[in-house]
C-alpha cells in the first residue's frame, strides 16, 4: 500500500467538503460536507500517526475526545435547527435569523 | 496484540478509500432523505473500516456511539422538514410564506450573475487548494514507509494516557468551553424573540 494514496483520497474528500459547503444552499447538504472534511481531517491524522509513530496512544485519545466534541457540536446545531424548523425555509440558509448572527441590541439591550 | 495478514489489509485501503469517496459524493447528490440517509450511513461505515485498517480499532466501536446520536438527531431534523416545510405551514391560512417563497425563487432564477458567480467561486477556491497541495507538499510524503508490524492500542492503555497526560485535558476544557458559549449566546438570543 503507497501511503500517498491515503493522502490523496483524504485530500480529494476535503475538496469535496469544501465545494459542498460552499456550492450547496441547504442545512442538510451544508453538515453532510462538513462531516466530509471532519472525515478527511481524521484520516489524515491517523495516517501520520501511524507512519510516524506506529500506533500510538496519544493519537487515539486525541482523535477520540475532539472528534466526540465536534459531534456534540454539530449535534446542538443540529437540535437548535431542529426545535425552530418551522421558521427556516428548507432550500436556503438564512444566517441574518439565528445562530452566528449577534446583532448590537443583544449584546447592549434595546 | 499483533496482527499477521497485513498484505490483505494494505490491498482492502484501496477498496474502502475509493467507497468513502463515492458515497460521500452520492449522500451530496440523491435528494430522497431515506437515500441520503442510507448513503451517509455507509460513508461512516467504510471510514470505520478504515479505521480499523489502519490499526486504529477501538476508535471504530468508541466514535459509534456519538456518530449515532448524531444520524439519529439529524434524521429526525430531515423527517421533520419534510412534514413542517413551508408548503405545508402555508395550508394553516394566516400568512401565505409559499408564495412569497416561491415568488423569491423565480425571480432568483433570472438572476444569472448570482448563480454563476455561486459555481465559480467554490471551483476556483478548490482549484487553489489543489495547486498549494501540489506546490508545498508534492515530495514530501514520498519519502515515509508504513512500519511493518502492527499493535492495536488496549482500552487500558487509553485510560492510562488520559490520567496521566493532562494536556489532553485542558484541550479538552478549553473546547468544551468554547462550545458552551456559544451555545448559551444562541439560546439567549432565541429566547429574546419569544
Amino acid at each position: 500500500m503507497n501511503i500517498t494514496f491515503i493522502f490523496l483520497a483524504s485530500s480529494l474528500l476535503f475538496l469535496i467538503g469544501v465545494f459542498g459547503s460552499l456550492f450547496f444552499g441547504s442545512v442538510t447538504k451544508i453538515i453532510i460536507s462538513l462531516q466530509c472534511i471532519l472525515t478527511a481531517a481524521v484520516i489524515n491524522f491517523l495516517g501520520f500517526a501511524q507512519i510516524l509513530y506506529g500506533t500510538s496512544v496519544w493519537a487515539v485519545t486525541f482523535v477520540l475526545i475532539s472528534v466526540i466534541l465536534i459531534f456534540l457540536f454539530q449535534f446542538m446545531i443540529v437540535f437548535y435547527l431542529n426545535s425552530n424548523t418551522y421558521q427556516y425555509q428548507s432550500d436556503g440558509f438564512d444566517f441574518s435569523s439565528g445562530l452566528y448572527y449577534f446583532g448590537i441590541k443583544d449584546w447592549l439591550g434595546e | 496484540m499483533d496482527i499477521g495478514n497485513l498484505m490483505v489489509i494494505k490491498n482492502l485501503q484501496y477498496v474502502i478509500l475509493g467507497a468513502i469517496i463515492l458515497f460521500s459524493i452520492l449522500s451530496l447528490i440523491v435528494i430522497k432523505p431515506l437515500k441520503k440517509f442510507i448513503f451517509i450511513f455507509l460513508f461512516y461505515l467504510f471510514s470505520g473500516f478504515l479505521y480499523i485498517t489502519l490499526e486504529f480499532m477501538e476508535l471504530t466501536f468508541i466514535l459509534s456511539v456519538p456518530i449515532l446520536l448524531f444520524m439519529s438527531i439529524f434524521y429526525l431534523f430531515e423527517l421533520k422538514k419534510d412534514i413542517f416545510s413551508i408548503k405545508n405551514i402555508s395550508e394553516d391560512g394566516d400568512i401565505d410564506y409559499a408564495s412569497a417563497y416561491f415568488t423569491d425563487k423565480e425571480s432568483g432564477k433570472s438572476d444569472t450573475k448570482k448563480t454563476v458567480l455561486n459555481l465559480v467561486a467554490p471551483v476556483l477556491f478548490s482549484a487553489l487548494i489543489i495547486v498549494l497541495y501540489f506546490i508545498f507538499n508534492g515530495g514530501y510524503i514520498k519519502s515515509f514507509k508504513i512500519t511493518d508490524k502492527i499493535t492495536i492500542v488496549a482500552f487500558s492503555d487509553i485510560a492510562k494516557e488520559v490520567f496521566s497526560n493532562y494536556m489532553i485535558l485542558v484541550i479538552m476544557l478549553i473546547i468544551s468551553l468554547f462550545v458552551l458559549v456559544i451555545w448559551s449566546t444562541t439560546i439567549i438570543n432565541n429566547r429574546r424573540k419569544r
